[in-house]
């Protein structure tokens, strides 16, 4: 075994051209086979301890830059990267197919799943096998670290395909509901369509959050999985990859994917998403009541904004939207780009503002005063208050945690 | 090691220095009187150790020196000069003093 400790070593420092790195090399191998026999008193195994021994080299920064250019290519590529390359290109291709055609979209993020799972599988297997039969360690932490380069790009576009898929699902559902009495009437059948797309985004919104959610924990687990069968714990993705690649000199910035578990955020994103949602709903409905625009009868937001962007309102109404959008954006840059979430409450007051210009721009003010529609907003800006302190609150107690452990 | 993380990779260098000033020694010995001593709460990588060593051979503190060893293999032993025994004295007094500040931040003693 002290063979296969020394052809380790060899490979380790394979790239590393410096003057002493014999002496390196022959004080490495001294203390590893130290280390082997160790745990073998211990009562290890050869195979185990010889792993065990391997894992606890760690990276020299020296040589870690030059080894890494050459990383991927130190395995001779088989048909499983193949099928997770194809994963990821379907997981995109069958979005864009889906809002040109359903079964077609669905059909391609099927095979990309598929193809993905399969490619993974395989990747896995295959290192299990290296790691008993040729106890290549290296090996087989190369071919682990395959199966991730392309996971986040599949699960967040796996995870906006079906989420979609729900929401037209949702949405034809709300039509076949509402169109037995609404045929009859135009303004009805109008208020239909407006409902149906409002469902629609709402739902696609709640599934979104839901599978990401969903996603995040299966890369979590992979991730800790990963930890515990390699002891590494800095892992990149093929786009953290690039930008490194490309924004860092050595591409020696190892990111700490432990220390971030931001639930609080994601929770804290989806109800502010949802409150959004709701609360234009009712203020726009109350609004309905008092403005001489719409007629007696209550109608959704989208029906109303549709209204409005043909009246004299249409630049409050474009705020409006203008500002749902930035929630949107803001919410999406929380979630993938670890963005602080100040910046989302910042967007959420902005977009309390933005209906206050709507409000304003209304001509029968008193009225809806009267009425009582600001009851909403002070709900609303209550609410975002309170969720804020909740997050702040439990971030403020994961810190003092932390400065325990010290 | 996870756990402590930069706060006593800081202080690598002083504490091989320590374990040397005793006797000579070679990485692997210090490495398990490391994990020993820091009831395996501190365990070094080869890297981490090496860099150390070659970090604190080339500024002086240590000298190094190749030794046969029991599984047929050479070892290289460090041994601590004497401008390392000179920086270790500095390093116990300065430790003493940081721990005095550090004491009174975070645990709030006005004395020591």
């Amino acid at each position: 075994m002290e063979e296969k400790i020394i052809e380790y070593v060899n490979y380790k420092f394979r790239f590393n051209k410096s003057e002493d790195v014999e002496d390196v090399k022959a004080e490495i191998i001294a203390n590893l086979t130290d280390r082997y026999y160790d745990l073998l008193k211990e009562g290890k195994s050869m195979q185990e301890a010889y792993v065990e021994a391997i894992k606890s080299v760690g990276s020299f920064s020296d040589d870690l830059s030059k080894e890494s250019k050459g990383n991927d290519f130190n395995l001779k590529p088989s048909i499983a990267d193949v099928a997770l390359v194809i994963g990821a290109v379907l997981s995109i291709f069958g979005l864009f197919a889906s809002l040109l055609n359903i079964t077609l979209g669905l059909t391609i993020t099927i095979i990309s799943i598929v193809s993905y799972a399969g490619g993974a599988y395989y990747l896995y297997a295959y290192s299990q096998y290296v790691k008993l039969q040729e106890l290549d360690i290296e090996k087989h932490n190369l071919n682990l670290k395959k199966i991730f380069k392309y996971m986040k790009t599949c699960y967040i576009f796996w995870a906006i395909s079906i989420s979609y898929y729900v929401a037209i699902l949702f949405a034809s559902i709300v039509y076949f509901i509402g169109s037995m009495n609404a045929l009859s009437d135009p303004f009805k059948l109008y208020d239909l369509i407006a409902n149906q797309i409002a469902v629609g985004i709402i739902v696609f919104i709640i599934a979104l959050v839901a599978s990401l959610l969903f996603f995040t924990h299966i890369y979590n687990r992979l991730l800790r999985k990963y930890f515990e069968l390699t002891g590494e714990r800095y892992l990149k993705g093929k786009i953290r990859e690039s930008y490194d690649f490309i924004y860092k000199d050595n591409g020696v910035d190892a990111k700490d994917y432990n220390a971030k578990s931001p639930l609080s955020v994601y929770i804290f994103v989806a109800i502010s998403i949802l409150l959004i949602v709701i609360t234009n709903i009712f203020v726009i409905r109350f609004e309905i009541k008092e403005t001489f625009i719409i007629l007696s009868y209550r109608r959704s937001y989208i029906g109303l904004v549709l209204d409005l962007l043909t009246t004299k309102t249409f630049f409050a109404s474009l705020v409006s939207l203008i500002a749902i959008v930035g929630v949107f954006l803001i919410s999406f840059l929380v979630i993938f780009v670890k963005l602080n979430f100040r910046w989302l409450i910042l967007v959420d007051f902005i977009w309390l503002v933005s209906n206050y210009l709507i409000i304003i721009t209304l001509e029968n003010i008193s009225d809806a005063i009267s009425y009582g529609f600001y009851d909403v907003y002070i709900v609303s800006l209550t609410l975002i208050g309170l969720i804020s302190l909740i997050v702040w609150f439990i971030r403020q107690r994961k810190i003092k945690k932390l400065k325990e452990q010290y | 090691m996870e756990l402590f993380g930069d706060l006593l990779r800081g202080h690598t260098d002083s504490i091989i220095l320590s374990i040397l000033e005793k006797e000579d020694s070679y990485g692997y010995e210090i490495n398990s009187t490391i994990s020993k001593i820091s009831d395996g709460k501190m365990l070094l990588t080869e890297a981490t150790l090496y860099q150390a060593f070659r970090r604190i051979e080339k500024a002086g503190y240590i000298t190094s020196y190749w030794r046969d060893g029991l599984n047929q293999t050479k070892r290289r032993y460090y041994s601590i000069t004497d401008l390392g025994k000179k920086v270790l004295k500095e390093k116990q007094e300065e430790w003493v003093e940081i721990k005095k500040i550090i004491d009174k931040f975070l645990l709030k003693k006005d004395s020591v």
